[in-house]
């Protein structure tokens, strides 16, 4: 096999992937911690680091990537003794038991091993940067509408005094504004933006997730 | 080849824990061991074994086979030697039979040392990966 540095030629779209990757990842530990307990540490180091040196490598992805973190965490043995040992607890139960704690690190290997796939979609939209003058403001208003769908059901804050005083709309022309002047300047520079608030986005799914 | 080695081990391994616990029925130092295990512990070991030591070898290919030498050891260390910082003793074995039951003296045999059982298994999942590197 052909020797391959990791992560590969490092520009601003490899880092800024990678950051969000380990920062998804970190989110997801924290959230199952807050709805259910604390995943096994060990185990979720073991998974992270598999995803982030693994990426999402076809035709490895994303089959193996589940099979080590079902391994890792112990279910697939778990299953295995379920189906030669029965437990008196009905069959159903204990799946359900396997099955939710083994989620969590079903989605941090995906979340962790997609950091090259972004790195791709950055990279494209570096040569394209109207592009990403698009989604940095489509992901703004999600971001804008999911908080105040959380202010408005009493679950946060507004904490940003511009958007306290001069309302929603001034963000989502402010940020509009400031997206054009990297687009004319540094075109590059708009993935931080991008990383910024795909991760902020998941925090709001990861609030809803643990408020239900 | 590796992995016939690996879930060998671990077979005899289950064998050696139902030993042990026969022996401590018979003397009355434990009674509800054998009745947990007696009825599957080959079934349990080394099907599990097999599962175990192909997801761990799988781990390391798919790392090599993207061309890092070094970091197919990662994912497989992450878990056996996660513990280190706190000492040799946390260090954590693949295959779990290495936890052999003890009763009078722990570990009551030289290979229930949790750093012989890490270091075996940590070497014969490599293997495959380093073979692929």
């Amino acid at each position: 096999m052909k020797p391959e540095r990791w992560p590969g030629a490092v520009d601003v779209s490899i880092v800024a992937s990678v950051g969000v990757a380990m920062g998804l990842m970190l989110l997801t530990y924290r959230t199952t911690a807050v709805i259910n307990r604390a995943p096994d540490v060990r185990v979720t180091w073991a998974v992270a680091a598999f995803a982030l040196a693994a990426g999402a490598r076809r035709p490895w992805w994303p089959w193996a990537h589940w099979v080590w973190a079902a391994v890792a965490a112990g279910t697939l043995g778990e299953v295995w003794l379920i189906l030669i040992a029965p437990d008196p607890i009905p069959l159903a139960q204990t799946l359900q038991y396997v099955a939710e704690s083994l989620a969590p690190f079903l989605v941090i290997v995906i979340l962790g091993s997609s950091w090259n796939l972004l790195a791709a979609g950055l990279r494209k939209g570096i040569a394209r940067p109207l592009a990403l003058v698009a989604a940095v403001n489509v992901l703004n208003l999600a971001d804008a509408l999911l908080t105040r769908f959380a202010v408005e059901s009493g679950g946060a804050q507004e904490l940003n005094p511009f958007v306290r005083a001069l309302g929603l709309p001034f963000k989502l022309v402010a940020v509009g504004a400031l997206s054009l002047l990297l687009y004319k300047r540094r075109p590059a520079a708009l993935v931080w933006p991008i990383a910024a608030l795909l991760w902020v986005l998941c925090y709001h799914v990861s609030g809803i997730a643990v408020n239900h | 080849m590796a992995g016939a080695v690996f879930v060998l081990l671990q077979g005899l391994l289950a064998a050696y824990s139902l030993h042990v616990l026969r022996d401590a029925v018979d003397r009355r130092l434990d009674q509800g061991g054998l009745d947990a295990c007696l009825s599957h512990c080959w079934f349990q070991a080394v099907p599990e074994a097999i599962l175990i030591y192909a997801g761990f070898a799988l781990a390391g290919v798919v790392v090599a086979a993207a061309g890092h030498r070094i970091l197919l050891a990662l994912p497989a260390c992450m878990y056996v030697l996660f513990g280190v910082p706190h000492g040799a003793n946390v260090l954590m074995a693949i295959g779990r039979q290495w936890q052999v039951p003890c009763y009078q003296r722990c570990p009551g045999v030289w290979f229930g040392y949790p750093l012989v059982g890490a270091v075996t298994d940590l070497t014969l999942v490599l293997i495959p990966a380093v073979v692929v590197a």
